[in-house]
């Protein structure tokens, strides 16, 4: 049971992270308008960050659902996951009425239904990462694998 | 110790992969993105800001800007909520509110080339420029962003107009 739940998640969170980089990779000017709406970002970085962004996202989705360096994935979708939530949080505490540039739905606003998202895939991401024995891993082989 | 050290070489690995596929990508499109994004131009011209221009623009603009433009009536947008709209804006400025109805306003009031200014609460919210984005994608090409916005605008004593949300 813990296998498929496990798996799961990962198909899940992972398909997530590879069809929201689409968009992102497709029309990075348009991610970085959305990454600069959030007023956060110093020094005109939005354009380098939604240049490497979208692309990390797509390889740690792969990573997550193939068991391709599944531990980096998990750890790196781990920490997007934190960074977006402090980023919509910051928004909405600040004000802000801006779309929230998640690449999944056009025109999706920030809100506390999109952070309840994130927390609940930080939430089965986390019970993922504190399995201790992992399932399905393609490379590298590691002791952690049944 | 040794797993620490394997998850950071495989973090390392997968940011290291994905800034070589970002730079190569960008490298080989079209039309690349600029690595450093360049601030959004301030204009204090009057001249230069009332003629038509014929390709995509989008500049800001100080209060002083601003006051002169309200009283040319050069169409403000506000791109606040409909609530804080009604609660006071600019004088005759126009809510943003369904954009479809606002492209059809704008196409009507200057058309494509002609200058109107949006604005949002203050140079720290997004949704101006955000909407201003979407206007030159529909076809605007003229577009000034006012940003300070209503608070500077309010707390500058000009006047203001409050509309009735019903």
């Amino acid at each position: 049971m813990n296998k498929y739940i496990q798996l799961g998640i990962r198909l899940i969170v992972g398909g997530l992270f590879i069809y929201a980089s689409i968009d992102k990779i497709v029309d990075p000017s348009e991610f970085a308008k959305q990454i600069n709406n959030y007023h956060i970002i110093p020094f005109g970085l939005e354009n380098a960050i939604a240049l490497i962004l979208p692309w990390l996202e797509l390889f740690t989705g792969i990573g997550l659902i193939m068991g391709i360096y599944l531990e980096g994935s998990t750890i790196w979708i781990f920490l997007l996951l934190i960074s977006f939530i402090a980023l919509m949080g910051q928004a909405i505490l600040r004000g802000y009425n801006i779309e929230c540039g998640c690449g999944l739905k056009e025109g999706q606003m920030i809100g506390l239904a999109k952070i309840f998202e994130n927390v609940i895939m930080l939430i089965a991401l986390y019970w993922v990462i504190i399995q201790p024995k992992k399932y399905f891993i393609i490379f590298p082989k590691t002791e952690l694998e049944e | 110790m040794k797993n620490v050290q394997r998850i950071w070489t495989q973090g390392v690995a997968l940011f290291g992969l994905s800034i070589i596929v970002g730079i190569a990508y960008n490298t080989t499109r079209i039309v690349s993105v600029p690595w450093i994004a360049q601030p959004i131009q301030l204009v204090n011209e009057m001249d230069r800001i009332l003629k038509p221009v014929y390709e995509p623009s989008i500049k800001n603009i100080s209060i002083d800007i601003a006051k002169q433009l309200v009283d040319k009536n050069i169409p403000f947008i506000d791109a606040r909520d409909d609530e804080y709209y009604h609660e006071g804006h600019i004088p005759h400025a126009h809510s943003s509110g369904d954009l479809i109805k606002l492209t059809e306003y704008l196409d009507i009031a200057v058309g494509l080339f002609n200058p109107f200014v949006v604005y949002c609460s203050d140079d720290d919210c997004g949704s101006s420029e955000e909407l201003a984005y979407q206007l030159q994608s529909e076809g605007f090409m003229n577009i000034y962003v006012f940003k300070g916005g209503w608070k500077e605008w309010n707390a500058s004593g000009l006047p203001i107009e409050i509309t009735s949300n019903e």
